[in-house]
């Protein structure tokens, strides 16, 4: 079981993605916006980060970079869910430090999928 | 007191009993609001994991179960998720909305009077993939508002319905549809739509066919290369620079034949100021296809205009350092070593804008 948070200002899709992710045995916390998730990061010290890119207060590329930035999350796995579909979005993601990059409309049982799979790798 | 003040005392009376009323009456209203949306929240709070549960082991009728304001709340979350899931969930959601008849009542809307429920009713259809709506949606392709043309295109795309090509260029053509929504439906449409978007490089109207050649590059569609190849010389200038940009993703030698033929003569064309997007068109396309015949018609290019200079710089850059004209212009210290090709050859940024001795335009040049 891992700790993972969730960030993303839509509600209902927050409650999903962590039905989903609870689903799977693991244990979610939720953010609603930038600055909340960052916040939650630093104190939580999660294993995995699912981040929303648009958001309020601080973008989901901005707590990404924050988090490398800082040595207790430089090496947590993040997940960027975003709508931002363009090839230079996906560029930014990787480089801002994501280590996948989901595009919405997505499929929760793959997203699902996909952080087992990030953390199996980052698992010893 | 005099009548004068009487009457000012009655109005600033009067005026202050009204500011207290619409304070009040704001209060009440937030008040209100307020209490709504708690009432909501703990509507929302039992709802949610009930709904997401019966999604998540897609009992419809479970689903189906709230009554009410409960019902209300799970059609709302519903909807909001909807456009945002895709694969086994969004099935599930899509056949609890339709349980619950909201697929119905969205296939009633799109002929409702009113213009914004005939839009929300396309989005929704869309969303959920209802393949039964597709006839419905192509006639509100038609319809008199364009946020419901865009929103039928869009949903018809997202559907991949392929029946819907024809009608989605048709309408691109009559200009009831934006180029980049009925593009991004076609595209979302896929390679299904072939068989329309062939069709529609002979279409008679000449925005129809643009807007197809560069959708069949985009897809990959290797049969239209052949109309392609005719359309180099469409009578429509937009339509010719599309159809050669589409042959560069998709072309192969006999196609560099076909571009080097008409970039020699667009060459031989006296050269105008602001025409020259065929030939820049003609040079990039020969160097995504990379074929080394292109070299010799690249290389008089070079001598074009800027932007003519510059595509043909990169397209000889591209083919590769093989031939002996790269050789001999990337030479370091050569006089022509301020040329694009020999700039670019030689790893160093080259723009038309930072001044390259070759494709002068003449204005500048006297």
């Amino acid at each position: 079981m891992a700790k993972i948070l969730v960030v993303d200002d839509d509600p209902d899709l927050c409650a999903l993605v962590a039905f989903k992710l609870e689903q799977a045995g693991h244990e979610v916390v939720v953010e609603h916006d930038g600055e909340g998730g960052l916040a939650a990061a630093v104190a939580e010290v999660p294993d995995l980060v699912v981040l929303d890119w648009m958001m309020p207060r601080l973008t989901g590329l901005e707590v990404c970079m924050a988090m490398r930035d800082t040595p207790a999350l430089a090496r947590t796995p993040v997940i960027l869910l975003t709508a931002n579909s363009q090839e230079a979005d996906v560029e930014r993601g990787f480089a801002a430090g994501a280590d996948d990059y989901i595009l919405k409309p997505f499929s929760p049982r793959e997203l699902a999928t996909r952080v087992d799979v990030v953390l199996g790798r980052i698992s010893p | 007191m005099t009548g004068g003040a009487g009457v000012l005392y009655v109005v600033l009376v009067a005026m202050a009993s009204l500011l207290v009323a619409m304070c009040v009456a704001i209060l009440v209203i937030r008040g209100l609001r307020q209490l709504f949306a708690a009432r909501r929240a703990v509507l929302v709070a039992e709802v949610r994991p009930r709904l997401l549960a019966s999604i998540d082991h897609d009992d419809v009728a479970a689903a189906a179960a709230f009554t009410g304001r409960r019902d209300a709340v799970a059609q709302s979350i519903s909807l909001a998720l909807l456009p945002k899931l895709r694969g086994a969930d969004r099935d599930a959601l899509a056949r609890v909305l339709r349980f619950g008849g909201v697929i119905d009542r969205a296939v009633a809307g799109l002929t409702s009077r009113s213009a914004a429920r005939r839009e929300r009713s396309a989005e929704l259809l869309g969303a959920a993939g209802v393949t039964a709506a597709v006839d419905g949606l192509v006639a509100r392709l038609d319809d008199r508002d364009g946020g419901v043309r865009m929103a039928a295109a869009r949903a018809l795309g997202r559907m991949g319905a392929a029946a819907a090509v024809a009608p989605v260029l048709a309408a691109l053509g009559d200009r009831r549809l934006p180029a980049n929504t009925a593009s991004m439906a076609v595209l979302r449409i896929g390679p299904a739509g072939a068989p329309a978007l062939l069709q529609a490089l002979g279409d008679p109207n000449h925005h129809t066919r643009a807007v197809a050649a560069e959708l069949c590059g985009s897809l990959g569609l290797t049969p239209s290369v052949e109309r392609l190849e005719l359309m180099v010389d469409d009578a429509d200038a937009a339509a010719r620079v599309s159809a050669v940009g589409a042959l560069g993703r998709l072309g192969g030698p006999s196609t560099a034949a076909v571009l080097v033929g008409r970039l020699v003569l667009e060459l031989a064309r006296p050269a105008r100021r602001g025409d020259d997007g065929l030939g820049v068109a003609l040079a990039t396309a020969l160097g995504y296809i990379g074929h080394p015949s292109a070299v010799p018609v690249l290389t008089e290019a070079l001598a074009g205009r800027h932007r003519l200079a510059f595509a043909a710089a990169t397209s000889l850059a591209s083919i590769g350092p093989a031939n002996p004209a790269h050789k001999r212009r990337a030479r370091p210290g050569s006089r022509s070593t301020s040329s694009p090709v020999s700039a670019i050859l030689l790893g160093r940024t080259c723009h038309p804008a930072a001044g390259v001795e070759v494709g002068v335009e003449p204005s500048a040049a006297s």
